[in-house]
C-alpha cells in the first residue's frame, strides 16, 4: 500500500511492566488506521500472540507475530549496556543487548515453531549465562546466546523461518552509539553469517538527545550500515504505549519494575514510542534520509521494504498453528493402539455391570441407550481420545493412591462415570450430557479434575513421567493489579514512604484501581483515612497513578491447577518456561487455549480432598476392623471393608445423621456450607435429601440471591406456599425443585419440551441469553406457538407461553449447572458424614490441612463444643502431624508441634528423633531446641509431662486420674529460665570435659512458683502457637463483658427475635456479599468460645462503627437478634467497638 | 549543565535561528538538529489522570551550534524551547 505503515515493533501490556495496551486496543488502533496486517513483539514470549491473533481475525487484519529477547554478550564489544541517564545514581547492573525475532508465516508453522523453541531455550539458559539479578522485573530471566540462533531460525534446507531485527539495543545498535561503526558492521557480519537472508536492521527514530541511543544520528547511522552492508532496512517506532498520554503509565511501570522511585530509576527518555499513524512514521522515514543524506526515493524503499518483511511474516493461523484444531495425546502415549471410539466405547459398557450392579431392566435400558447416544455424539467430533486420556490420567492418580473427583458439567456425562472420572450418576439426578458436550462445540470440552491438594506437586510430576515432557507443559496465569497493588505501585513511583503506602493500601479491599477515587469518598471505613492523607496533594496524584495501572497485568505465574495435555508437537507450539514447580509451564494462560486446540485438564489441589485422605487414614489406623462400630454405622455397612476403609465415594446418600448434622447449621469444617451465610441459608432450608443439598449449593451465589430465588425455594420446600408450575408438561423436570427453575440443565428441558429442539440446541439458545434474550424470546414464542398435537391443537396456550417465558427470562443468567453442583455437593455431603460419624478423624483432618475459611483456633473451639479433647503439646508424644489419640475422656486430638511459632523442621525432626525425654534438662540436652523454642514450650506447657519426678522417684499414677506432679507449670517456666539463662548450654559431645549431668532436674527445680494467672496464659498461648490451648481469649476481658452484660453466642437462640443484645469475640470472619439492593451490607462473624455470632452491618451501623469495623480483632457488638429459621439466628448490629481499648479505659478508670 | 534564560528568534518553523544570551548576540551556524527531552512531571503537576496528561512528559529541544557576534567563540547548546514567546532556556552548554 502506497501510504499505508505495519508496525514491526510493538509490545502491548503482556510485557509485564513495559507495555500499556492490551493486544485488542493496539489491533483496534492499527485498523483505525488503515493497516492490513498488525504485529505483536512482546518481551521474552508469546504472552499476548493469541489474543492479537483473536483480535486481528475479528478486526480483519492479518496477523504477525515476534518476540524481543535478549541477548548474551560475546566477548568484546559492546554487547554490555550502555546507560543514557546523565543521572548517576540509579545503581544498575548493565542490562543485555536485545534484538527482534519475527516469525514467517504460512509455511506450515515452520516460523512459529522455531520462534517457540527459541522462547523456551531463553528461558533455560546454561550455567555460564545465568546471572544473579537484583530484585525487580526489569532483570530479565530470558536471555540467548546469538550463536544458537541458527539452530532454531534455519530450516532443512538453510533458509531462515525467522527473521531477526537488529535494531537501537542489539549488539550491533550499540557499537553505532558509540560510534565505533567497524564494530557494528562486524556484529553485523556475524548475523548475516549465522542467518543468511534472515536478518534485517532496525531503523528505529525517537528523537532522543544527540548521541544516545534512538536519536535521529542513530537512525541514520544504522540505516548507512544497513546500506553499506547490503542488509534489508526496516523502519519501527519500538511501540510501547498507544497515545502520548500512556507515556506517563510507562514511567510509572519503570519505577515499579526498578523498585525505585521516580526520579531515581532510569526513565524513557521521552514519550515518542507510540503508535504513531503511518503519515507520520512515513514523515519520520524523510527525516531520517535528510538527515543521513538520502532522497525521498531511499525513505520510500525504507517503507516498502518494512512492507514487504510483514508480507513474509503474515501468519496463517489454521494453517501454521492449527488454529482451533484439538490436539490430544497419541495413542500410543496411553499405551493404546487402534480405534479411540471402539476402545472408548468398549470400556464405558463393560462398565456399567459395575456401576449399576443390581438395577433393574428398565434402568439398565435407560442406562444403555444414553451412553449410545453420548458415544454417537462423541464419535461425531472425534473426541474419543480426549475421553481417553482424561480417564488415563484419573487411573494414574488413583493408581497413586491419590483422591481424585472430576467436578464441574464433566459430572454430566455418563461416560465419564463409567470411566470411573466423575462420582456422580447422572441419570439419578438428571443430569445433561448435553450441557458438557453442545452440538456446536468444535473444540475440547472442559474437564476439572480434584485432587488431594498436599499431593497436587506428585501428580503433576506423574503425569509428565507419563507423558513426557514434550507433551505436558502447565499453564500460565496473568496477575492484575488491583487497587492495593496499584496503589502500592503508584506510592513508591511517587517516593511515599512504606508506612502511609500500608495505610492507604491496607484499607482498599476488593476494590479495582479505577475505583479507589469511589471509594475514599463513599466508605465510611475510609472517611478518617482519607482526611487524614487528604492533606497531602500527592494523593490526588497517587489516585490518577494507580487508576493508570487498573487491571494491566503485574507479572506471570503458573496458574494453579491447569496443565496441558497434547500430542508431541506441544513445544513446537508454546513456548516454555520454567514455572518454580518442578514442571515447565506454557506462556499461554486459560484463555488462550480454546483457540489453540489444546487439551486442558484443571487439576486442582483441593485441601478438603487431603482432609477426607486424612481423616479416613485415621479412621483405619485407630480403629481397624471396629471401624463400622466406632462410626455408629451397621456392622454390614456395604462401603465398609473388613479391615476398616470406607469407601467414601460409595457411601449411602441418605443417611439421618448426616442430614440431622446438617439441619443443625453447626457446619463448621463441612466443605462449602460452612460461611455463616450458608449456615443461615442451610438453617433456614432445612435439606433432608441429597438434591436439597444440590440445590443449597446452587442458590447461594451472588446472581440467585440478589433476584430473590432463594425465599421463593425455601417457602415451597418447608411448605409455606403452594408449588405451582408455570405448565402440567414442565411438572416433572421442576418437581425436583419444587417448581422452581434452578439449573442450567431445566432451562434446557424447558426450551427443548416447549421449542421441540434438540437437547444440544437448546444449550446454545441457554448460552445466547445471555448475549441477546431478544433473539432468544422471539424463537421461543415462533417455534413453542408452532407446537402441536396429535389432534393438531395448540400444546401450549398464548398465555402459556407468556407465563414460562416470564420464568425462564426471570432465571436469566443466574441458573447453575447441576451437575457442577452435585459433584461439589457429594463432597459436601462427605464430609458432613464424616464429621456426623467420626467427629474426632474428621476435625483432626480439618487441623492438619486447614481446608476451610476459618482460622485454626476457632476448629479448636468447634473440637470443644463437641466433647472432642484437645491434648496438650507434649514434646514426648505430639508429632507434626495432628493425631487422634485415646484419652479418658474419649477420642481426643493431639495438638501438633508444627503450631508452635519460629519451630523449624530441623528442630521437629530432632524433637522426634531424639525421645523419649526423661527430665527437662534431658531435653534442652539432646534435643537441643533455640533457648527461644524451649522458653514458648514451657509457657505452653508442653514440658509438663517431664516435671514428673520428685527427689528422683517416679511417684505412683492413679490409673484413672492424671499424672500427679510435685511441681507447678510456673516451677518449669522458672527452671527453663534458669536453663537458658546459663553461659553455655550444656552439649552432648563426648570429649566434652565431664560436666555434671543432668539427668534428674529435681534437685534444681524450684517448688511452689506460682502458675501464671489466665490472661497470661492465655496471652502466652497466643503468643506460641497464635490459639488458645487453655481460656478463650476473651475471658481476660470477663470482668467488662459482665458489666456491659454481654451474652455467649450459645445463648443468642434461645431469646426472642428483636431482643437488644451484646455479644463479644475475636473477629472470624468479615465478609461484603453482593446484596439485592446494591448497598454494602458487612457481615461479621465473632467466636466468643461458646460458639460463633453472626451481626449483620447495614449503612448506619458502618458508619456509627467506623474504621473498628475492618480493623480491629476483638470487638463488642449491640445490636438486635434476628432469627432466620428454625436453628437460624443473627444479630442486626447497630454499632461496634474496639474491645482491648473499651477494657484499658475501664481498666483505667477503675484504678483511678 | 545549567538552566539560563534565552531569547530565541526562529524559523516560521520553529528552527532557531539568532539569540540573546549571557548578554550577548549568537548566531546559529549550522543546521540545528530538533529533539525532544522529558520532564520530571512528577514533581510538580497536581494530577495525571488517564487521557489528560499528553503534554506533561516531553520538551521540545534544539541542539545548536552557536557563533558569537565576533565570529571568534562557538559553542554547542541544547535550547529548550520555552512556552511563552520567544523565551527559551539554555540547558547545556558544549565548550
Amino acid at each position: 500500500m502506497a501510504d499505508g505503515f505495519t508496525h514491526l515493533d510493538v509490545a502491548s501490556a503482556l510485557s509485564a511492566h513495559y507495555g500499556t495496551a492490551t493486544p485488542e486496543d493496539l489491533v483496534a488502533a492499527a485498523a483505525a488506521a488503515g493497516a492490513t496486517s498488525a504485529a505483536l513483539t512482546d518481551r521474552d514470549g508469546l504472552y499476548g500472540a493469541v489474543r492479537h491473533i483473536r483480535a486481528c481475525l475479528a478486526a480483519g487484519l492479518r496477523p504477525i507475530v515476534g518476540v524481543s529477547v535478549q541477548i548474551a554478550a560475546s566477548s568484546g564489544g559492546h554487547g554490555g549496556a550502555i546507560e543514557v541517564a546523565t543521572r548517576g545514581d540509579a545503581l544498575q547492573a548493565p542490562s543485555p543487548a536485545e534484538v527482534g525475532v519475527l516469525a514467517h508465516g504460512h509455511d506450515g508453522g515452520a516460523g512459529w515453531a522455531g520462534t517457540s523453541r527459541l522462547i523456551s531455550a531463553a528461558h533455560h539458559p546454561p550455567r555460564a549465562l545465568r546471572r544473579v539479578l537484583p530484585h525487580g522485573s526489569a532483570n530479565r530471566g530470558a536471555i540467548l546466546d546469538p550463536a544458537r540462533f541458527s539452530a532454531f531460525l534455519l530450516g532443512p534446507d538453510g533458509r531462515p523461518t525467522a527473521t531477526v531485527l537488529l535494531g537501537p539495543d542489539s549488539d550491533v545498535g550499540r557499537a553505532l552509539v558509540v560510534g565505533d561503526a567497524s564494530e557494528a558492521r562486524v556484529r553485523l557480519d556475524g548475523w548475516t553469517r549465522r542467518l543468511p537472508g534472515g536478518v534485517a536492521v532496525e531503523v528505529v527514530c525517537h528523537h532522543t538527545r544527540p548521541g544516545t541511543p534512538r536519536s535521529l544520528a542513530h537512525a541514520a547511522a544504522t540505516w548507512q550500515l544497513a546500506v553499506a552492508a547490503g542488509v534489508p532496512a526496516v523502519l519501527t517506532n519500538q511501540v510501547r504505549y498507544l497515545r502520548p498520554d500512556d507515556a506517563v503509565t510507562g514511567d510509572v511501570l519503570d519505577a515499579a519494575a526498578q523498585l525505585l522511585p521516580l526520579g531515581r530509576a532510569v526513565a524513557q527518555p521521552n514519550a515518542q514510542a507510540w503508535l504513531k499513524p503511518p503519515a507520520r512514521m512515513r514523515q519520520l522515514a524523510r527525516r531520517i534520509a535528510d538527515y543521513a543524506g538520502f532522497g525521498v526515493v531511499e525513505a520510500d524503499r525504507l517503507c516498502a521494504a518494512t512492507e514487504e518483511l510483514a508480507e513474509r511474516c503474515v501468519l496463517d493461523p489454521v494453517g501454521d498453528i492449527g488454529w482451533r484444531r484439538p490436539k490430544v495425546p497419541e495413542l500410543e502415549a496411553l499405551g493404546l493402539q487402534g480405534d479411540p471410539q471402539a476402545i472408548l466405547a468398549g470400556r464405558a459398557r463393560a462398565a456399567i455391570a459395575w456401576r449399576y450392579p443390581d438395577a433393574p431392566s428398565g434402568t439398565r435400558r435407560a442406562v444403555e441407550d444414553r451412553l449410545e447416544a453420548e458415544l454417537r455424539v462423541i464419535a461425531g467430533f472425534g473426541f474419543a481420545g480426549y475421553f481417553l486420556t482424561v480417564a488415563d490420567v484419573a487411573d494414574l492418580i488413583r493408581g497413586m493412591g491419590v483422591r481424585v473427583q472430576a467436578r464441574g458439567s464433566g459430572a454430566g456425562s455418563l461416560v465419564n462415570y463409567l470411566l470411573r472420572i466423575s462420582s456422580v450418576d447422572p441419570l439419578v439426578h438428571g443430569l445433561l450430557f448435553e450441557r458438557f458436550c453442545g452440538v456446536a462445540r468444535t473444540t475440547l470440552p472442559d474437564i476439572d479434575l480434584d485432587v488431594e491438594a498436599a499431593r497436587r506437586h506428585d501428580v503433576d510430576r506423574a503425569v509428565v513421567a507419563r507423558y513426557g515432557e514434550h507433551r505436558v507443559a502447565l499453564l500460565a496465569m496473568q496477575n492484575r493489579y488491583r487497587a492495593r497493588g496499584a496503589a502500592r505501585d503508584a506510592g513508591l513511583a511517587l517516593g511515599w514512604d512504606e508506612e502511609r503506602i500500608g495505610r492507604l493500601a491496607g484499607s482498599l479491599w476488593r476494590l479495582n484501581a479505577s475505583d479507589i477515587r469511589d471509594a475514599l469518598d463513599d466508605h465510611p471505613e475510609l472517611a478518617e483515612l482519607s482526611e487524614r492523607i487528604g492533606g497531602d496533594p500527592s494523593l490526588d496524584l497517587l489516585v490518577d497513578l494507580a487508576g493508570r495501572l487498573d487491571r494491566l497485568p503485574r507479572h506471570v505465574s503458573m496458574h494453579p491447577c491447569g496443565v496441558l495435555l497434547s500430542d508431541a508437537g506441544l513445544l513446537s507450539l508454546t513456548p516454555v518456561q520454567p514455572s518454580g514447580a518442578g514442571v515447565h509451564m506454557s506462556q499461554f494462560d486459560k484463555d488462550d487455549i480454546d483457540d489453540l486446540g489444546l487439551l486442558k485438564l484443571d487439576i486442582l489441589g483441593v485441601r478438603m480432598q487431603s482432609s477426607l485422605a486424612y481423616a479416613h487414614a485415621e479412621i483405619v489406623r485407630v480403629h481397624g476392623t471396629r471401624a463400622a462400630l466406632a462410626g455408629g454405622l451397621p456392622p454390614d455397612a456395604p462401603y465398609v471393608a473388613p479391615d476398616g476403609r470406607i469407601d467414601l465415594d460409595g457411601l449411602p446418600r441418605d443417611d439421618p445423621a448426616t442430614f440431622t448434622l446438617i439441619r443443625s447449621a453447626h457446619t463448621l469444617g463441612v466443605f462449602q456450607i460452612e460461611s455463616p451465610g450458608q449456615r443461615e441459608l442451610v438453617g433456614k432450608m432445612q435439606p433432608d435429601q441429597f438434591e436439597d443439598l444440590i440445590a443449597d449449593i446452587s442458590l447461594f451465589r451472588p446472581g440467585p440471591m440478589k433476584a430473590d430465588m432463594v425465599n421463593p425455594f425455601i417457602e415451597r420446600k418447608l411448605g409455606l406456599v403452594p408449588v405451582r408450575y408455570p405448565h402440567p408438561r414442565l411438572a416433572p423436570i421442576l418437581a425436583g425443585t419444587y417448581g422452581v427453575v434452578i439449573y442450567h440443565e431445566q432451562v434446557l428441558r424447558i426450551l427443548h419440551e416447549c421449542m421441540g429442539v434438540g437437547l444440544a440446541q437448546a444449550d446454545e439458545l441457554r448460552r445466547a441469553m445471555g448475549d441477546d434474550m431478544a433473539a432468544v424470546e422471539a424463537a421461543f414464542r415462533t417455534r413453542t406457538a408452532a407446537r402441536r398435537d396429535e389432534a393438531g391443537e395448540r400444546v401450549f396456550s398464548g398465555a402459556d407461553i407468556d407465563r414460562i417465558w416470564t420464568v425462564l427470562e426471570g432465571f436469566g443468567s443466574f441458573g447453575f449447572c447441576k451437575a457442577h453442583a452435585a459433584a461439589f455437593a457429594w463432597t459436601t455431603y462427605q464430609t458432613a458424614w464424616l464429621k456426623a460419624h467420626y467427629p474426632a478423624e474428621f476435625l483432626a483432618g480439618i487441623l492438619e490441612h486447614d481446608p476451610g475459611m476459618y482460622p485454626r483456633r476457632l476448629l479448636m473451639t468447634e473440637a470443644r463444643r463437641l466433647g472432642v479433647p484437645l491434648l496438650p503439646i507434649d514434646v514426648n508424644v505430639s508429632t507434626d502431624h495432628y493425631v487422634v489419640e485415646q484419652d479418658v475422656a474419649g477420642l481426643g486430638i493431639r495438638l501438633s508441634l508444627r503450631d508452635v511459632h519460629g519451630i523449624t523442621g530441623v528442630e521437629i525432626r530432632r524433637i522426634l528423633d531424639r525421645r523419649p525425654y526423661h527430665a527437662i534438662s534431658d531435653f534442652y540436652l539432646r534435643a537441643a531446641p533455640s533457648r527461644a523454642l524451649v522458653t514458648r514450650l514451657a509457657a505452653i506447657g508442653a514440658l509438663d509431662s517431664l516435671a514428673l519426678h520428685e527427689h528422683g522417684i517416679v511417684p505412683c499414677r492413679d490409673l484413672d486420674g492424671p499424672p500427679r506432679t510435685a511441681h507447678t507449670r510456673g516451677d518449669v517456666i522458672a527452671y527453663v529460665r534458669r536453663l537458658v539463662a546459663a553461659k553455655h548450654r550444656p552439649s552432648a559431645r563426648e570429649d566434652a570435659p565431664p560436666l555434671p549431668v543432668f539427668v534428674d532436674d529435681a534437685p534444681l527445680m524450684p517448688s511452689g512458683t506460682p502458675d501464671p494467672t489466665p490472661l497470661e496464659q492465655t496471652a502466652a498461648d497466643l503468643d506460641a502457637t497464635s490459639a488458645e490451648l487453655h481460656d478463650h481469649i476473651i475471658e481476660g476481658y470477663r470482668p467488662l463483658l459482665e458489666e456491659v452484660g454481654v451474652i455467649p453466642a450459645a445463648a443468642l437462640l434461645d431469646l426472642r427475635s428483636d431482643t437488644r443484645v451484646f455479644v463479644a469475640g475475636i473477629r472470624v470472619a468479615t465478609q461484603t456479599p453482593p446484596m439485592k439492593s446494591g448497598k454494602r451490607v458487612v457481615f461479621l462473624s465473632l467466636d466468643d468460645g461458646s460458639g460463633v455470632a453472626d451481626c449483620a452491618f447495614f449503612t448506619e451501623a458502618q458508619a456509627r462503627s467506623g474504621p473498628v469495623l475492618f480493623g480491629v480483632p476483638l470487638l463488642l457488638v449491640q445490636g438486635r437478634t434476628r432469627r432466620t429459621g428454625a436453628r437460624g439466628i443473627s444479630v442486626q448490629a447497630e454499632q461496634a467497638w474496639d474491645l482491648k481499648r473499651m477494657w484499658a479505659d475501664w481498666s483505667r478508670r477503675l484504678a483511678a | 549543565m545549567v538552566d539560563e534564560p534565552t531569547v530565541v528568534w526562529a524559523t516560521p518553523s520553529g528552527a532557531p535561528e539568532r539569540l540573546e544570551w549571557r548578554g550577548r548576540r549568537w548566531l546559529v551556524c549550522a543546521r540545528p538538529v530538533p529533539w525532544i527531552d522529558r520532564v520530571p512531571w512528577w514533581l510538580g503537576v497536581p494530577r495525571a489522570p488517564k487521557g489528560g496528561a499528553a503534554g506533561l512528559v516531553e520538551q521540545p529541544m534544539w541542539r545548536v551550534q552557536a557563533m558569537d557576534s565576533s565570529g571568534s567563540d562557538v559553542v554547542g547548546l541544547d535550547l529548550a524551547v520555552g512556552t511563552t514567546g520567544d523565551w527559551w532556556r539554555v540547558t547545556r552548554v558544549y565548550e
